[in-house]
């Protein structure tokens, strides 16, 4: 028998046993003899089988649901650790990312419209908002943003600048804050100021970056310095006068460019070669009765306590009075006739350096700008140095100038760190050794009478006040730049005082209150 | 693409996170699993926690199984493990007179065949198999096999006939190409000797 002979069909049939006895015997004798039918056999025989003793049991559906379920279950959760150093990857990624980008935008000057503050008004002064067209009167303490326009119409103005230039505006100045700027954290900035009449004195605080540009346009100048400290004066449309009292600074007019020096002094016409005037030269320092000025009016003040003064100890690299813009700029005749050179044909501006203490009452949220300490106004800069940290009910003292009719100008305030149940650590020692009143409890919430400021005055050695702005030069001075650490220009508290009263220096909040090295 | 995939292809696929492939696992042994340890003597209640014991087990060695053609051996190794584990846990809460299971087949101790295997698990992984190809076979064909070798009332081929509404003499040619078709399915589903 072929294979042809056997089909599938007949063994099936044999399987069931479906065929008579002739057909039977002859697929036998052929699957005997056939090797795929023999296979085709046993796999018949092992699924018919398989089938017919099945007899296992289906499960009910939500156990099959709930072993289905399983997969999806496991799975999320064994993919869960792969998102974690996903995450993690992610959020390093995108701190490195902030990171870069902080760094980048740090070293862009431009991202950030700054401030200035009235740090000192002794006269008139109005501001232009950008945009208004208006000039209104401004006060001490007030905020001028980019764009905005000041003008001193009498008396002397000081504008403090974001970075800690200090500008001394005369009368009859005016000025635009024509780019105000920082980059993230202030590391670098711009700073363009269009001063269009008037004269001005820029004491330009170091730049801090080679990133930082402080600029001063005049109408046919353009001065850019890098920490110095200059003076522009608009005497027309088509005449600038420059004096560089500190450091160095680049002159720039329509035609000419060139390097001033210290103590070099030049006219910058508007459409002829730049002029360079006789040079500054410095004289024998004054006696301290050389310099006719009135003694101070007594300070609005509660209590003023006389100590001791003497001179301030320089410090390294600063100018003893830098804090006071004016106060070095004083000028003698001199032997060279200079018609075109004046310098701060102001009226004699005094002031002395006063030891305070109180409690703080209120202070700006940025620091900058009017405290109340006791019920006293203090003026707080950006060259006010500030140890600790202020709250309202700290203790502080510091020490400030006083001007007649001014806030005291805080040059520094220490405040006092609290220390539940301890004494004041400033019980002892107290400012220097002269004697001064009890010092202050912190406030506490008992009521009782408010407590006043402390101030002490240091008496004058002489009536000589700590600064003193030379009456306007006949057109036959010359002026000449002052030995800057001369001590009688500075009477004010003991060396021994100073020290004494920040016996270690502490970093300052925020950084760059703290006073900078000048050059 | 094909229907039907073996061991080895669900396997792989699972493996990629295919919830499919797993689906189709889990249809394909099911009956296995779950009537191993019935057999041994679990009640419906246990024979599901087993059933989920194995099933979570098989999840967590997807990715361990070296021989993924041999997963009906492994499932039944795992789940005789399971329910003899089960059973000592059962044993040990009830009297001793009912604490001892026997395979009503072989009436031997479920304990026994728990522990060193079942002289019957080839047949029961080929069942499993078999199973799962009648129910892709569909149609007439699905259940003219059923009628002819799971029905326990084993009909005659007349009273298929009149219930199929078949001629007599066909049902054999159409057993024999049903046959035919599941072969072909089996051999798909990767069963030896298909």
């Amino acid at each position: 028998m072929s294979r042809h002979e056997v089909h599938f069909t007949n063994l099936v049939d044999w399987l069931d046993n479906r065929l008579d006895a002739e057909t039977r015997r002859r697929v036998e004798t052929h699957v005997a003899s056939c090797p795929t039918c023999q296979r085709d056999l046993a796999w018949l025989q092992r699924v018919v089988q398989a089938a017919r003793s099945d007899d296992m049991v289906e499960p009910p559906r939500e156990v099959v649901a709930r072993a289905k379920a399983l997969y999806r279950v496991k799975r999320a959760a064994a993919h869960a650790p792969l998102r974690v150093p996903r995450l993690a990857f992610a959020l390093a990624l995108t701190l490195v990312l902030l990171i870069s980008a902080a760094v980048y935008l740090s070293q862009v000057p431009t991202l950030f419209t700054r401030e200035a503050t009235l740090a000192m008004v002794e006269g008139s002064v109005q501001v232009q908002r950008l945009g208004t067209g208006e000039w209104q009167a401004a006060g001490l303490g007030e905020a001028l943003h980019e764009g905005d326009g000041i003008r001193v119409e009498d008396g002397t103005v000081t504008l403090a600048l974001f970075e800690g230039s200090l500008l001394g505006m005369q009368a009859g100045s005016e000025l635009t804050l024509s780019t105000m700027r920082s980059g993230l954290f202030g590391a670098t900035y711009s700073i363009a100021l269009q001063q269009t009449s008037g004269e001005i004195d820029y004491n330009v605080a170091p730049l801090r970056s080679s990133l930082c540009r402080f600029e001063a346009y005049a109408p046919t100048v353009r001065v850019a310095v890098r920490g110095t400290r200059f003076v522009i004066a608009v005497q027309s449309q088509e005449q600038t006068q420059v004096t560089v009292l500190q450091g160095s600074v680049e002159v720039a007019s329509a035609i000419t460019k060139t390097v001033l020096a210290e103590r070099e002094v030049a006219i910058v016409p508007a459409n002829a070669p730049l002029v360079h005037l006789p040079t500054l030269t410095p004289l024998p320092t004054p006696e301290p009765t050389a310099t006719p000025s009135p003694t101070p009016p007594p300070m609005p003040m509660p209590s003023v306590t006389p100590i001791p003064v003497h001179p301030l100890p320089p410090q390294e690299g600063k100018h003893p009075t830098a804090t006071l813009p004016f106060a070095t700029a004083q000028r003698t005749p001199s032997h060279t006739p200079s018609p075109t050179v004046s310098l701060f044909p102001t009226p004699t501006l005094q002031a002395e350096r006063v030891l305070f203490r109180g409690t703080i009452e209120r202070f700006p949220r940025n620091l900058l700008g009017l405290w109340t300490i006791s019920e006293q106004t203090v003026l707080v800069t950006p060259r006010t140095q500030i140890t600790g940290t202020p709250e309202v009910g700290r203790h502080v003292r510091g020490i400030a100038l006083a001007i007649a009719g001014q806030p005291l100008l805080a040059l520094r305030i220490e405040i006092e760190e609290p220390r539940p149940a301890t004494p004041s650590s400033w019980s002892t020692p107290d400012f220097g050794t002269h004697p001064t009143p009890t010092p202050q409890p912190m406030r506490s919430t008992t009521p009782g009478p408010r407590q006043s400021p402390i101030i002490t005055r240091p008496p004058m050695r002489t009536p000589q006040p700590i600064a003193t702005l030379p009456p306007r030069r006949t057109p036959h001075q010359t002026p000449t730049p002052q030995p800057s650490a001369s001590p009688e220009a500075t009477p004010t508290a003991s060396a021994e005082e100073w020290a004494e009263a920040s016996p270690t220096p502490e970093p300052t909040t925020p950084a760059n209150f703290g006073p900078r090295p000048r050059r | 693409m094909p229907t039907e995939y073996n061991d080895t292809q669900l396997i792989t696929a699972c493996r990629k996170g295919q919830d499919w492939a797993w689906d189709m696992l889990v249809e394909r042994y099911k009956r296995l699993v779950y009537s191993i340890a019935l057999r041994a003597g679990l009640d419906q209640e246990d024979a599901a926690d087993v059933f989920q014991t194995v099933f979570t087990l098989l999840v967590e060695n997807l990715s361990n199984l070296h021989a993924p053609q041999g997963l009906a051996a492994w499932l039944i190794t795992t789940t005789r493990r399971t329910s003899w584990n089960m059973l000592r846990k059962r044993n040990r809460e009830l009297p001793q007179s009912l604490a001892n299971p026997q395979d009503a087949e072989s009436g031997q101790p479920a304990e026994k065949w728990l522990l060193h295997g079942h002289p019957d698990e080839g047949r029961w992984a080929d069942q499993a198999l078999v199973r799962e190809a009648l129910e892709r076979l569909g149609g007439r064909c699905k259940e003219l096999l059923w009628l002819l070798y799971y029905d326990p009332a084993e009909l005659s081929y007349e009273q298929i006939s009149r219930r199929m509404k078949l001629p007599l003499g066909s049902i054999g040619p159409t057993r024999a190409r049903c046959l035919q078709k599941m072969r072909k399915i089996l051999q798909a589903m990767g069963m030896d000797g298909a």
